[in-house]
């Protein structure tokens, strides 16, 4: 190999790894300066807490106002079901009809002589006081004696007494014939009533659920989009209503913009998505709404 | 002339260790911190790279923290001068599932330096097959079905032009 093409070769060499070594400190300083070493953790990104049923206590006015407890009353243990012979006591029109239950608030929603009574932790009603709330069953306590309610049981629910035994209490669901001809009128009359201000919009079950089974007709009857502020969302806006379709009688507008439903800011997605995956077991809904710089709350029950 | 050689060399080399040193992996993690301020996040994902591609397997994309989508895997093709992504088996989650029972089977995005506004995309899957464009200077989103087959559920967002079914977006 002559001289020259010794060093031609030599030179090429030194080009060459001078190329990786450029690329490779480039990419060095780049990673060490302002690439992340660790991925986001989408671990803390957790399910939300579940959705029950929100009563505004403020506007109903009917309903008997809540004792508000700065301290949190002691949960009583509940004493294991006794085996012997139990004789009911029975209470007129009892009928558990919703609760609301998060960390911070427990309200159970009962109807009694036709009316709606929101009771907090540790209110009483009646003699009644309510002690805890786990899930859908709602503890009672009156004078020793302990009494449970399960939202999602229809039938009678029979309780448990701690000292005697003799003594029970019943809380109805409305006695059968009552149902059977509300049932009835529901059915004949299935048209939604139009919203009142101020009022809970009572909507038709069989209505309910035959939207519930059609989300389709829904988007055809009303379309909401995101509402976003600095990329964030906060809420939906209502940006189509069919006229005389029956979400145009819920008292929601055009431009309206839904901040809230059942008490849950409308900041993340999740909270629409399990809003709709409890829809078959909803009794009462509350959506608050932003409409114009007025904030509104707009209830509804099903029945 | 050995000079000019030499530059030659040089810019060669330097192309191919750009590619093969590129720091893969945390440029991914860029990418998904670029993406979260967008409320869009990844997870239950695991990362492969080695010196010529990445590859992201089972990702599950959420958008404002509800699921959108589930991805069987996503290679990503660095050629710094033609990058590509390739999507495998995209399975909408949540929100997204209730536009309809539609899956894509694959979806390729090319980008070349040589085009550098312009994204190219290939896609095929449930609703037939489909090519398009995302064109980064007018923000604009354009694909055409070019040969439909279950495209019912996806109407309502899809126009109808001569040529055929096409979807249309800003973003």
């Amino acid at each position: 190999m002559s001289r020259n093409s010794k060093k031609d070769f030599a030179g090429s060499l030194v080009a060459l790894l001078l190329g990786l070594v450029v690329a490779k400190g480039g990419w060095s300083i780049i990673d060490f300066r302002s690439l992340p070493k660790k991925g986001v953790d989408t671990k803390q990104k957790v399910a939300l807490k579940p959705l029950y049923y929100h009563y505004n206590l403020a506007s109903k006015k009917e309903v008997v106002k809540p004792i508000v407890h700065k301290k949190p009353p002691k949960v009583v243990k509940i004493p294991k079901p006794v085996k012997k012979q139990i004789i009911p006591e029975k209470i007129e029109s009892f009928l558990f009809k919703g609760l609301y239950n998060s960390n911070k608030k427990k309200y159970v929603v009962i109807e009694y002589l036709g009316k709606s009574v929101v009771l907090g932790l540790g209110e009483k009603f009646e003699g009644y006081k309510l002690i805890n709330l786990k899930g859908t069953v709602a503890t009672f306590q009156k004078g020793s004696k302990l009494y449970k309610l399960d939202l999602y049981k229809n039938k009678e629910q029979k309780s448990t007494s701690r000292s005697t035994p003799k003594s029970q209490v019943v809380f109805y669901k409305k006695p059968k014939k009552q149902l059977k001809n509300q049932e009835q009128a529901t059915s004949q009359a299935a048209a939604l009533s139009p919203h009142k201000e101020g009022e809970t919009t009572v909507i038709p079950r069989d209505l309910f659920d035959r939207y519930r089974t059609n989300l389709r007709q829904i988007q055809k009857s009303i379309n909401a989009v995101p509402y976003m502020v600095d990329g964030k969302l906060e809420g939906f806006r209502v940006n189509y209503i069919k006229k005389g379709s029956d979400f145009s009688k819920l008292g929601i507008q055009k431009g309206d913009i839904i901040i809230a439903v059942n008490g849950e800011p409308l900041n993340n997605l999740k909270v629409p998505i399990e809003f709709f995956k409890n829809l078959d077991t909803m009794t009462a809904a509350t959506f608050t709404i932003k409409r114009g710089n007025e904030i509104k709350e707009l209830e509804y029950e099903v029945r | 002339m050995r000079l000019v050689k030499n530059i030659l060399l040089f810019i060669i080399a330097l192309v191919v260790g750009l590619y093969i040193f590129m720091p893969k992996t945390h440029l991914y993690y860029k990418a998904e911190e670029l993406l979260e301020q967008k409320s869009i996040t990844i997870g239950n994902e695991k990362i492969e790279s080695d010196l010529r591609s990445l590859r992201v397997l089972h990702p599950v994309i959420y958008y404002q923290g509800a699921e959108l989508a589930r991805i069987e895997a996503v290679e990503v093709k660095p050629y710094i001068f033609i990058n590509s992504v390739k999507l495998t088996n995209l399975e909408p989650l949540g929100i997204a599932k209730e536009l309809g029972d539609i899956t894509v089977a694959q979806l390729h995005l090319k980008h070349s330096l040589l085009k550098p506004f312009t994204i190219k995309l290939d896609s095929n899957g449930s609703f037939g097959v489909a090519h398009g464009t995302i064109d980064l200077k007018n923000r604009l989103v354009h694909i055409d079905i070019v040969e439909p087959k279950n495209i019912e559920p996806l109407k309502r967002v899809l126009k109808k032009a001569k040529k055929g079914w096409y979807y249309e977006s800003k973003f």
